[in-house]
């Protein structure tokens, strides 16, 4: 029985540069798969700003020292930073401009929140930060609501 | 009192192992998700690491001989060297971890960053290591350990449903909505950050520096029986406490800040004090742990002199193990890789090396020749065999489930 041929090099750096190709090559983003990240992202923000609520609530109660609840304010802050900057690079398909577009929106208002709770906090006006916890819930809501919509209608365009 | 104190290699073993920093994250992150969801995974573990922790003192005792010496004797040079290759590097890795986490803890109480702190707490732990006696950080980090008890206080203060949390527990599987492949990962990772074979290189090698007889089973079992059931008390207590404040809101319990706060809720500031008082004693006694098993793995299987009791001059290859390991994990922690996520990895990377330290100490704690009348019982191999199952099954899945889950 004849041996099949075996592989040359030239064969070898062939599958080589394919692999590498498809390793730099990722699929192409559908408008189903944007919404997911998308929903993702809101996801994270929502648990950002219940971790926020949460800390203010300890905040208001005196439960905290000035120094952790500057280091706990951060790490939402970080987080929130890094789930907009994971989602913004993200290259949206063509029909999902306005998904982005309030997507964005509120992420921004995450970061924004996370870095006025880092502010108050590192000045020791933990007084001020725990009054803000009715604000960060209500940041909690309206990033769930559009969470939900966007998880219950993938079909519409710019439902969040 | 000294009866007490006598028990502190066990409760060192037990808050400074079984409650490291892996353990301390695992624990809020799954309390955080599943509730008591995965106590199962805690109860086991204790039972296992309790089962294996007394054979392996036992084997230390009657053979006087420690973890990874039989461990070479009974896989061979060659099979054992890749098990030494698979346990210094995981342990080092945690060692990388557990200087973070000092570095961590300290940051919550100062909020510099724990980058600024690692070169001091390396220091630290350098002449801690160098200069203290081991029974003097024993004792020490034992008391301190301690500490971590307000967790238990924090439980009991947070009043939480009790009946809705012993259903939970009764309840070995993924709650509505969540995959049972994300559920297994987190099962994993939390028995990995429990049954770390550190744990037993640390016992069964203190137990060797102690200068443990035969006269000192009783010790050496109250050790076990006083320090692991404490670790798995504190690691249930750890995730009822982040079961009650985050679990209904949502937050998950990714940070060694955040596994703090239940305390804080609880207890206020004061609380807050003593849990760090109990995550320095915590992480430092891991360091301690990690730091000196390097040593004892490397120097026990080239057959090295060692320990912590012998002049530096005489033990020299092992004190330079021990140096270089801790330069190595500074070099690492200064690279900015994310500790928590690290520590995630290296206790379920963990897991699947288990079988590799465990089954070698079964095989010696069954062999006459070396164990006499002191060999194990039928109720010993009996528990340990269901545990070579359950480790062969999880070193198995690790892999898969890591790739499957892309790690939780």
């Amino acid at each position: 029985m004849r041996r099949p041929p075996r592989p040359t090099p030239r064969t070898w750096l062939g599958l080589l540069l394919a692999a590498l190709l498809a390793s730099c090559v990722g699929p192409t983003p559908t408008v189903g798969s944007y919404r997911e990240h998308a929903a993702g992202a809101l996801a994270q923000a929502g648990e950002v700003a219940a971790a926020l609520e949460l800390v203010a609530e300890n905040a208001a109660a005196d439960h905290l020292t000035t120094h952790y609840a500057t280091t706990l304010v951060r790490e939402q802050e970080e987080r929130a930073t890094y789930a907009r900057e994971a989602f913004a690079t993200r290259q949206p398909p063509p029909g999902t401009d306005a998904t982005r577009e309030r997507v964005m929106a509120l992420l921004d208002a995450t970061v924004a929140a996370a870095e006025d709770a880092r502010i108050l906090a590192d000045r020791g006006d933990l007084t001020r930060f725990g009054d803000q916890r009715v604000a960060y819930r209500d940041l909690h809501d309206r990033l769930g609501v559009a969470e939900a919509n966007l998880r219950d209608a993938p079909a519409r365009e710019g439902t969040a | 009192v000294k009866k007490v104190l006598s028990l502190t290699l066990g409760v060192l073993t037990a808050v400074g192992a079984f409650i490291d920093i892996g353990d301390l994250v695992t624990d809020a992150l799954v309390g955080a998700r599943y509730g008591l969801n995965l106590a199962w995974v805690t109860v086991l573990a204790v039972i296992g690491i309790g089962t294996y922790a007394e054979m392996a003192g036992r084997v230390a005792i009657v053979g006087g001989r420690p973890v990874f010496d039989v461990v070479r004797e009974r896989l061979g040079p060659r099979p054992a060297l890749a098990n030494l290759a698979a346990s210094f590097g995981l342990t080092f890795l945690l060692l990388v971890a557990e200087l973070c986490g000092i570095a961590l803890t300290l940051q919550l109480v100062t909020d510099v960053s724990y980058l600024a702190w690692l070169p001091m707490v390396v220091f630290g732990v350098f002449v801690l290591v160098w200069r203290v006696p081991f029974s003097g950080m024993e004792k020490t980090y034992g008391v301190l350990g301690l500490a971590m008890l307000v967790f238990v206080v924090a439980m009991v203060a947070l009043g939480p449903d009790w009946g809705a949390l012993l259903r939970d527990a009764a309840t070995p599987a993924p709650p509505a909505g969540e995959s049972l492949p994300i559920y297994l990962f987190y099962a994993i990772a939390l028995l990995g950050a429990q049954m770390t074979p550190y744990e037993v290189f640390f016992f069964s090698s203190g137990a060797i520096e102690h200068g443990w007889t035969t006269d000192n089973f009783t010790e050496m079992r109250m050790n076990v029986l006083v320090g692991f059931p404490l670790g798995g008390l504190l690691a249930l207590a750890i995730q009822v406490t982040s079961a009650v404040v985050f679990q209904p809101r949502g937050v998950p319990a990714e940070s060694l800040a955040l596994t703090a706060l239940p305390v804080a809720q609880a207890l206020g500031t004061v609380g807050f004090g003593v849990a760090v008082i109990g995550f320095l004693a915590a992480t430092i006694g891991a360091t301690i742990e990690t730091l000196m098993s390097t040593g004892y793995t490397i120097s026990q299987y080239f057959g090295w002199p060692w320990g912590k009791l012998l002049p530096h001059r005489r033990a020299s290859r092992f004190s330079a193990v021990l140096i270089l390991s801790l330069l190595g994990a500074t070099f690492i922690g200064l690279t900015t890789l994310d500790p928590i996520t690290l520590t995630i990895y290296a206790v379920f990377l963990g897991a699947m090396t288990l079988p590799l330290t465990y089954v070698p100490i079964l095989v010696v704690a069954n062999d006459e020749e070396v164990m006499g009348e002191h060999r194990n019982g039928r109720l010993a191999n009996g528990v340990a065999s269901v545990y070579v199952v359950v480790l062969g099954l999880v070193s198995v899945a690790a892999l898969p489930l890591l790739v499957l889950t892309t790690a939780g």
